[in-house]
């Protein structure tokens, strides 16, 4: 039998009466998450071709409810404090303890709406608006605002309009198709850019889709932002390092067009290659990159909810 | 109550703990419903797919499918494309797409404007009855100046027709809803139908390419409601 040193010997429980206490305990979630999980279905399912279309921008945003969830998992300690310290000093019925259902109810309203017109980017807003209304409506406005990090991530999964989207891909790809080309000077001659083209001095190379690095810098930028949360970290490094994830991914896929760029009449084969790695094989790097810098800038770590000092 | 009498101390219950539960669960559970039945009134919708005779009296009809790119603008529905051909050489193409997403309800005019194709005149014509008209466009090319007479129309499985429910733009939000509470309170099935030929310079009313349109969209229709060929 497998026993717990820790406490006197005593068997572990088998993982079968665990989660039937855990049942017992908390079971009356399942009323609350049982819909949830059912609301959430249309639109993800609308989400789902923006989404996981080849190498789209906003791959990343998928990932950001585990990561929002991760988030809260570490902070669940945070979190019991101050519902216990709200508990000691208010009574259950106070409006502090417990908010009211409008959050809830305007944004049930709003999903509708979003499931007549199908629009997913409400319907994406209106599932964060409900699940942020049962927050508040279960534990009250301090407790959502101490969850305002994970909100914030949430938030980021609400796909942008299409048009702003090709708006960045097409700024970033004419400032990559300006860079590159001034780079590319020394190597092979004289080499200009128009838009997005890229000049050589014997082929043209369009820097369309996401080789503008799009898809490198968003998804960077967004765990960047998941990492400066988990570190606590303040306003000053948040925004350094927000403004390096950019510059460093940029860099990244500037280093890739470079290459493909020197590349395309010594070994076009091996330039395609390049030209089609996956977007997120540069967002690891980027990322890397970025936790690494990030180490020299948080010597001191900012001071968390209930550790402050005295 | 009688003075003098001292009442017993009511003491409340209090509140069950599950109660906040059972408010969000029932709040949540008819949202969850709603929006399921949304969207199977929805898919319903667009499940219908006429298809066309191969011979309306003396037009033969040959496949001509819609190209990838016209297809990809309009959100990918499934769709006809065909070609009747009357003995004079006279061509008239038909494009039947269904409903299954928004984007297929975007105007011609937004569709062909990315062609090049500008509309120059447009009217309402009754031609399946009062109650049921169509969209007569004519389009001229850019590129060649060549034009285009065009009767466009959303087609109910109940035989009537309408013109009002097109999207200038693919995000306008309106007309979205708009086809989100009809579909879903009245349920019909529709398809959109597009039937188009070329008006040659030598038919400088339109004249004969309006009777080549109306043979073909009477013809249609007939065949469709009535399941009568032509």
């Amino acid at each position: 039998m497998i026993t717990n040193a820790a406490e006197g010997n005593q068997p572990i429980p088998k993982l079968s009466d665990r989660l039937y206490r855990l049942y017992r305990m908390q079971g009356h979630w399942l009323l609350v998450l049982i819909p949830l999980i059912l609301i959430l279905i249309r639109p993800l399912r609308w989400s789902w071709g923006i989404w996981f279309s080849y190498d789209s921008p906003l791959l990343f945003q998928p990932f950001l409810l585990l990561l929002a969830g991760i988030l809260v998992w570490e902070r669940r300690y945070d979190l019991l404090g101050i519902n216990n310290e709200m508990t000691f000093l208010y009574s259950a019925n106070s409006a502090r303890m417990r908010g009211s259902l409008w959050l809830v109810s305007l944004s049930c309203i709003a999903l509708i709406i979003a499931a007549l017109a199908m629009v997913t980017p409400l319907a994406m807003l209106s599932f964060v608006g409900i699940v942020v209304g049962i927050i508040y409506y279960l534990y009250g406005m301090e407790i959502v605002k101490a969850l305002w990090q994970p909100i914030l991530l949430l938030l980021l999964t609400i796909p942008p309009p299409g048009n702003q989207l090709a708006f960045l891909s097409s700024f970033l790809q004419t400032i990559t198709a300006k860079t590159v080309s001034a780079t590319l000077r020394p190597f092979l001659g004289e080499t200009h850019s128009i838009g997005s083209f890229i000049l050589l001095p014997s082929a043209q190379f369009p820097i369309g889709g996401s080789l503008g690095g799009v898809s490198v810098v968003l998804p960077t930028l967004a765990l960047t932002l998941w990492w400066v949360f988990r570190k606590r970290l303040q306003l000053p490094q948040t925004l350094l390092l927000l403004f390096l994830s950019l510059v460093i991914s940029l860099f990244i896929n500037g280093i890739r067009v470079f290459a493909v760029c020197l590349m395309l009449n010594r070994s076009p084969d091996m330039a395609r290659m390049l030209a089609y790695i996956p977007s997120w094989a540069l967002v690891l790097p980027s990322f890397l990159a970025i936790i690494f810098i990030a180490r020299f800038l948080t010597t001191k770590p900012a001071v968390a909810f209930g550790e402050e000092e005295g | 109550m009688a003075m003098g009498i001292l009442e017993p101390e009511v003491t409340l219950p209090a509140p069950s703990p599950l109660r906040p539960f059972l408010i969000l669960g029932g709040i949540l559970g008819v949202t969850a419903t709603l929006v399921f039945f949304i969207g199977f009134r929805l898919s319903q919708r667009g499940n219908w797919l006429p298809d066309t005779p191969e011979r309306l009296g003396v037009w033969q009809m040959t496949e001509k499918p819609l190209t990838r790119q016209a297809l990809q603008q309009l959100g990918n529905p499934d769709a006809r494309g065909r070609t009747y051909e009357n003995p004079f050489e006279e061509k008239v193409d038909v494009h039947v797409i269904s409903t299954t997403d928004y984007q297929s309800y975007l105007d011609p005019q937004f569709t062909m404007g990315a062609y090049e194709y500008t509309v120059t005149a447009e009217k309402a014509l009754p031609i399946f009855g009062t109650n049921s008209p169509v969209r007569a466009l004519i389009f001229k090319s850019g590129k060649d100046q060549r034009r285009y007479l065009m009767y466009y129309w959303i087609q109910n499985q109940d035989g009537s027709t309408n013109i009002r429910d097109t999207l200038k733009r693919d995000r306008d939000f309106a007309p979205r809803l708009l086809l989100g509470l009809g579909a879903t309170f009245s349920g019909t099935q529709n398809c959109i139908v597009r039937v188009f030929t070329p008006l040659s310079p030598a038919d400088i009313n339109g004249a004969q390419a309006r009777r080549n349109l109306n043979e073909v969209c009477i013809g249609l229709h007939d065949f469709w409601i009535k399941g009568k060929k032509p």
